[in-house]
């Protein structure tokens, strides 16, 4: 019984002296709620290289040619990044028609090089920024491949690049 | 009969003196009692805020983007001296796979200053005395995104402490 009152008066102490201790520290706190919302974000520049450019110049010398390719005299400087790891971003070539529309040269002829390394066949969309990528600025300089066959006419052919994205589910 | 009347004139005489004496000594006050009297003065702060939100809507390339709303903060105490401080938490997602933004990305600015200051530490920014009256202080918010955030709704509190200097 003396036990439970010593505790009591305690307690009763206790409850006394907390609240003075709070308000002798004198601090007191608010706060504000904040929300960022980030949304999905893309940078990308393309530049004509022409053969004369030092980038150009600079691919040219690491790629390795056979007799029977022609390089275009003109590539793509093309800069990529992404804050999305779902974004993507790939290269499409259509089929070279010439100028006066009556020939055509197939895609399965034609190639890219990314930074004078290996080649790539122009049938498949050739991915420029995939998931991997998210954050990183990506710099690459598109050299262009046609290996021809004797099939084909002599002449002024042009194409369609095409850049697309797409958004992963 | 006439007896009568000189005992009623009499006690008619003895009232009005008595009324008389005792309008005498009513005009000289004597102290009969004290009584102390303590007054306590309770210390009170009120700590003012225009909104209990700040949001960022960030689209387009990383860089710096500035809260849409303002926070004005009005503080009013009777104590000696007080103080402000402002301090912030990382603003994270739901997805435990996304990194928090640290709050070093966020920073502050005071009225029409143009210079911002980190929230990386807790940050003094407004102080004041008993007699001074309340005036509200505007700050802007600015948060600094990276290519390295990825898309999402980030969220986060940044928290107003106040302290008194007895």
């Amino acid at each position: 019984m003396k036990l439970s009152l010593a505790s009591s008066k305690l307690a009763l102490l206790l409850i006394s002296i907390i609240p003075s201790l709070v308000l002798s520290t004198g601090e007191a706190k608010i706060d504000v709620r904040v929300q960022a919302d980030i949304h999905s974000s893309m940078h990308m520049q393309w530049q004509k290289l022409s053969e004369r450019d030092e980038r150009y110049q600079q691919a040219r010398v690491k790629l390795k040619m056979e007799s029977d390719w022609i390089l275009l005299p003109y590539g793509l400087y093309v800069e990529l990044q992404t804050n999305d790891v779902n974004k993507m971003v790939a290269l499409r070539i259509d089929d070279l028609i010439s100028t006066d529309k009556k020939r055509t040269i197939t895609k399965d002829q034609f190639y890219i090089s990314i930074n004078g390394g290996e080649l790539y066949s122009a049938i498949e969309d050739l991915p420029l920024l995939s998931p991997n990528d998210r954050g990183v600025m990506k710099k690459q300089i598109l050299l262009f491949i046609l290996k021809v066959k004797p099939s084909n006419y002599a002449g002024s052919y042009a194409a369609n690049f095409k850049f697309i994205t797409n958004t992963l589910p | 009969m006439t007896h009568k009347i000189k005992r009623l004139l009499f006690a008619v005489l003895v009232t009005i003196y008595s009324v008389n004496s005792y309008s005498t000594e009513a005009e000289q006050w004597q102290e009969a009692a004290s009584i102390a009297v303590t007054a306590v003065v309770a210390p009170y702060t009120t700590v003012k805020l225009s909104t209990n939100e700040i949001t960022f809507d960030v689209r387009g390339e990383p860089g710096e983007y500035y809260s849409n709303e303002e926070v004005e903060v009005t503080v009013g105490s009777n104590q000696s001296t007080w103080s402000v401080y402002v301090d912030a938490s990382s603003l994270s997602t739901n997805n435990v796979e996304i990194a928090a933004l640290p709050s070093s990305r966020l920073a502050y600015a005071v009225d029409n200053n143009k210079e911002y200051q980190s929230l990386d530490k807790k940050m003094l920014f407004l102080q004041g005395v008993a007699a001074q009256a309340p005036r509200p202080v505007k700050l802007r918010f600015r948060l600094t995104t990276t290519w390295q955030d990825a898309p999402g709704t980030y969220k986060g509190n940044i928290t107003f402490a106040f302290l008194n200097n007895p």
